[in-house]
């Protein structure tokens, strides 16, 4: 840009320098052509004179009158001398060199173009004008070098002198006309190329603009392109979740894969951490039913705790409640529920009076939110023990927080009184609410669901509006404060994603429950909670009770998880030759897994555990897991069709996988299948109900639960009929389906899955049968080979008050007595 | 570039209320889908919020409880719901009407308009426990319209059927 400006500023210097020229040029040969006129010709016609009056100047009448003739001339010279103009241009070429020169001979010329416009008058002059043409072409170099010689001499002396110069004079005078109008000519063309030249130059920004603006499209087509590259991933999972909309078996298949896989890693996971035994753990032999699990769990919460607290104290009084809660859990497993009642308040009541501290228990809990209340309690007495009690919980003596949280959270009348005790300790007069909070929650730790830790905060309310009456109305609002500020520290120090709650969403938060705050209280509260979050106190016992918390919370999983194999029921054992056709979540086994190999397999529980040999050392935890096979929801059953080995049978496992063993005879054979299925028919617990779902799609696969059942054989029995009942309906409503509109495949695929579930179900049903009726075959061989088994389960499992259970002792003993 | 990187191998992440009444199971749902994954050392004081991380996505459980005085405490939280987690005690046949009205009361909230609906029909082991064809129609599923919901059978305590119901979760929630 700059380069074209400076440019524009040269020509337009240029132009400034021309125009003065120009005009010096013009008043001389106006005087020049005076002096020549003045002293040699004066006989001008006046016509002519009249014709150009307006162009010449009024002081130079006389010059007027001879500019014509030069015109008439110059035009006919023009006309005749056309062959003459190639030399013409180039002499102009050659004198455009020279500005100066140029300008000096043109004066001169104009000069003789007057003395020539006299000659005319006469016929020699006409006679000249006709040979002019040839004169000239002979002495073009001639005039060149006369051009030199007028330049150096003056011009006066030249005309007065010699005459017959005149005539070369005239006709140099012709050429600077041709050349002033080339030099005028060429003058534009230099314009129009200085011009191409602006243009080329503006031009090339607007190049350079338009390549960028090229490449920036091209920059944004890239990203287009990263972007459905990058699309492509996430679109899979849809097109994976369209082809799961259409298989919907293959889609539930895959569920139920998933969380098989997801529910047989978690306790693989859970082993490797918490389990330090180099015996090998995998699978279950506890109790599937969630009220055995709450009174496992409680029983070892129970265990645990007094083990923590017995090294502290060993006074006969503590000694005496770890008996009593050692007691409790027998007494509530071989009591009634009616005759335990009054036996359970008592032992409460009886542990509130020693003042000692006792856990919280669910069935305990539960009847004494029914029990009358006891009137054999003192109240003065009552009330003494209780304030006790509570100043021991208040300076947290031989408990930790959380255990006074639980003690507070009881339903019943003594504890309410340990409440009222324990609440009167706390001084909340003149205490800022949050300030209050986080003395009252550095004693008590909040636990379980919100409701219940919504009691607690109730339980502290109506303590601070009774130590402050007159800052809040009633007990809502302080109720509602208090949970409000609780809310905040959990969503401005908790694990919350996204936006944090700010001062305006607390406010208006607290404004949805209808209570009224003074807003500057609400922001210095706000302030508080976000400078200072409420946490727990960093005392060893509080780090204490969370570690013991955690770790009574992981291993009532482990107990449910984990079980030695030494300790299970061994049903069966041998060796077999084992080969793997599909991966335990129904996927083909890869090929280095697919040889046959030589197994020691121990039938224990619902677990196929298989070894190298009979006595194998101890193994590492990885090995037994991976040397392991659940036998849940399994079917046994021969393999003629696989004719490459004899004595095959095949084990389908549930979801889908599949394992071929060979025997080495048919009996071996047939007592194997027998086993598996016994063990199958017996301990695989009922398959879960299948969802419901707003939209109309293929009902998922059932879900087959992992953990072993523990109900009688007879109720297995009537279990199993039902599912084959229920089976025989699947099946029908699907045969009934077929219509061209559906895809086939879909059809035949959860046909097949049904059919095979009633062949398996049918096959459970046939060897619970014949497992009843060989028990109550009267040989007395017979009973003895099948009673062991039985019995050694019956030990093992916990005693459970089952009616069923009951009548069929008595069957099988009755059966023996035959 | 790293956005679209993010937004590609980035988790999903959900954010889910979870309600229930009383001795449901919730907390033990919650406990039962963070075993085996890393706890807090020192946990928040207040009310329950527990993170799941279950096949690259991370679900944001709150628990929300207590009497009906406080409950529009957790207003604030219905904003940006994508699913509700409804947990109920299937053996429990007396209470079946007040979760019924619980549930109502929740998902006509003008906030939860857009959230899905997953019940945990809990306590599936027990003997009396109600089936799912059955808790469709006591909790009065069948009248609800224009809503994405589903009844999954569960036993908490022993983890079955949990992740199936968070695995519909996962494919039905908008991100």
């Amino acid at each position: 840009m700059a380069k074209v400006a400076s440019s524009g500023a040269e020509e337009a210097l240029a132009t400034i320098d021309g125009a003065p020229r120009r005009n010096v040029k013009k008043s001389e040969a106006f005087v020049m052509s005076g002096d020549v006129l003045i002293s040699l010709n004066r006989n001008v016609s006046s016509t002519y004179a009249k014709l150009l009056g307006d162009q010449l100047p009024p002081g130079t009448t006389v010059a007027s009158s001879i500019h014509p003739h030069q015109l008439s001339r110059a035009t006919a010279s023009a006309g005749v001398s056309f062959p003459s103009m190639n030399r013409n241009g180039a002499a102009a070429q050659k004198l455009s060199r020279l500005p100066v020169p140029v300008s000096t001979s043109q004066i001169e010329r104009r000069g003789s173009l007057a003395r020539k416009t006299s000659e005319e008058s006469s016929p020699t002059a006409i006679r000249m004008l006709k040979t002019a043409p040839i004169e000239r072409m002979e002495s073009t170099d001639v005039e060149e070098s006369e051009e030199e010689t007028v330049m150096m001499t003056t011009d006066e002396k030249e005309n007065q002198k010699k005459p017959n110069e005149n005539d070369d004079e005239v006709m140099v005078v012709d050429e600077e006309q041709f050349i002033v109008v080339s030099n005028d000519m060429k003058s534009p063309n230099e314009e129009i190329v200085a011009k191409s030249l602006r243009s080329a130059m503006f031009t090339m920004p607007t190049d350079n603009h338009h390549h960028s603006y090229n490449s920036s499209p091209q920059i944004s087509t890239l990203s287009p392109h990263l972007r459905s590259n990058g699309d492509g991933p996430s679109r899979s999972p849809v097109y994976d979740d369209v082809d799961d909309d259409l298989n919907g078996s293959l889609d539930a298949k895959d569920m139920s894969n998933n969380s098989h896989q997801q529910s047989f890693r978690s306790p693989e996971n859970y082993s490797e951490k918490d389990t330090p035994s180099k015996h090998s753990v995998v699978t279950i032999d506890g109790s599937g039913v969630s009220n055995h699990y709450d009174q496992d769990g409680m029983f070892s919460h129970v265990y645990y705790s007094t083990q923590d607290t017995t090294p502290k104290h060993g006074s006969p009084s503590l000694r005496k409640q770890i008996f009593e809660s050692r007691t409790t859990p027998n007494t509530a497993a071989s009591n009634s529920s009616a005759s335990a009642s009054p036996s359970l308040h008592a032992t409460s009541e009886s542990r509130g009076a020693t003042g000692g501290v006792s856990l919280r228990s669910a069935e305990s809990s539960n009847l004494n939110q029914t029990a009358v209340p006891s009137t054999s309690t003192n109240s003065v007495g009552g009330e003494r023990e209780a304030a006790q009690i509570a100043r021991n919980l208040y300076e947290l003596k031989n408990c930790t927080s959380t255990q006074v949280a639980d003690r507070l959270n009881e339903q019943n009348e003594f504890s309410f009184l340990i409440l009222v005790k324990y609440l009167e300790l706390f001084q909340f007069s003149t205490t800022r609410i949050d300030a209050a909070l986080r003395e009252f929650l550095s004693r008590v730790e909040l636990r379980g669901e919100s409701s219940a830790r919504e009691r607690l905060l109730r339980v502290f309310s109506a303590r601070y509006l009774e130590c402050n009456p007159a800052i809040f109305d009633s007990l809502d609002e302080v109720h509602t404060l208090t949970c409000a500020l609780l809310l905040l520290n959990s969503d401005l120090h908790g694990p919350n994603m996204g936006k944090k709650m700010t001062a305006r969403d607390f406010i208006t938060n607290i404004a949805h429950t209808g209570c009224t705050f003074k807003r500057e209280m609400l922001k210095t509260l706000f302030q508080s909670i976000k400078d200072n979050a409420i946490s727990l106190q960093n005392s060893a016992k509080n780090s204490t009770a969370n570690g013991s918390v955690a770790s009574t919370s992981r291993r009532q999983p482990q107990q449910i998880y984990e079980v030695d194999p030494d300790s299970v029921v061994e049903y069966y054992s041998g060796f077999l030759m084992r080969k793997y056709v599909r991966e335990t979540d129904g996927g083909k086994t890869p090929f280095g897994r697919r040889s046959w190999r030589m197994v020691y397999a121990r039938l224990r529980g619902l677990v196929l555990y298989f070894d190298t040999d009979e006595h194998p050392k101890a193994t590492s935890r990885y090995a037994s897991l991976e040397n392991a096979v659940s036998l849940h929801h399994a079917l046994a059953e021969p393999a003629p069709d696989y004719k490459k080995k004899s004595f095959v049978f095949r084990v389908r496992i549930a979801h889908g996988g599949e394992i071929l063993f060979q025997t080495s005879n048919q009996k071996e054979l047939q007592e194997w299948c027998e086993k598996i299925n016994f063990v199958a028919a017996a301990f695989s617990s009922p398959t879960l109900p299948l969802p419901v779902t707003s939209k109309p799609e293929t009902a998922p696969m059932p879900r087959l639960p992992r953990i072993p059942c523990l109900a009688p054989i007879t109720k297995q029995l009537s279990t199993h009929e039902a599912r084959v009942a229920e089976l025989n309906e699947m099946i029908e409503i699907v045969s009934q389906s077929v219509s061209p509109n559906q895809p086939q495949q879909l059809i035949t695929d959860r046909w097949v899955l049904l059919s095979f579930e009633k062949r398996r179900y049918s096959t459970y049903i046939n060897v619970l049968r014949r497992s009843l009726e060989a028990r109550k075959a009267s040989s007395a061989t017979t009973m003895n080979i099948m009673m062991t088994p039985t019995r050694r389960q019956q030990q093992n499992q916990k005693p459970v008050v089952s009616e069923d259970r009951l009548s069929y002792t008595d069957a099988v003993n009755g059966a023996a007595a035959h | 570039m790293g956005k679209f990187l993010s937004k590609i191998f980035g988790k999903k992440e959900l954010r889910i209320l979870m309600l229930g009444l009383d001795a449901a199971g919730k907390t033990t749902i919650l406990y039962k889908l963070k075993l085996g994954q890393s706890v807090t050392t020192i946990p928040t004081v207040g009310f329950n919020v527990e993170t799941v991380t279950y096949k690259n996505i991370k679900f944001n459980v709150w628990d929300v409880g207590g009497q009906d005085k406080i409950r529009p405490l957790w207003r604030h939280y219905y904003t940006g719901t994508q699913a509700l987690i409804f947990v109920m005690d299937a053996a429990d046949r007396d209470r079946v009407d007040e979760a019924r009205m619980e549930l109502h009361r929740i998902i006509n909230d003008r906030e939860m308009k857009e959230a899905i609906i997953l019940v945990f029909a809990n306590k599936q082991d027990l003997a009396d426990a109600m089936k799912p064809h059955e808790i469709q129609d006591k909790l009065g599923l069948t009248r609800i319209r224009d809503r994405n919901w589903y009844v999954q059978p569960s036993c908490a305590s022993t983890g079955d059927g949990l992740h199936e119901g968070l695995t519909w979760l996962s494919q039905n929630c908008k991100p």
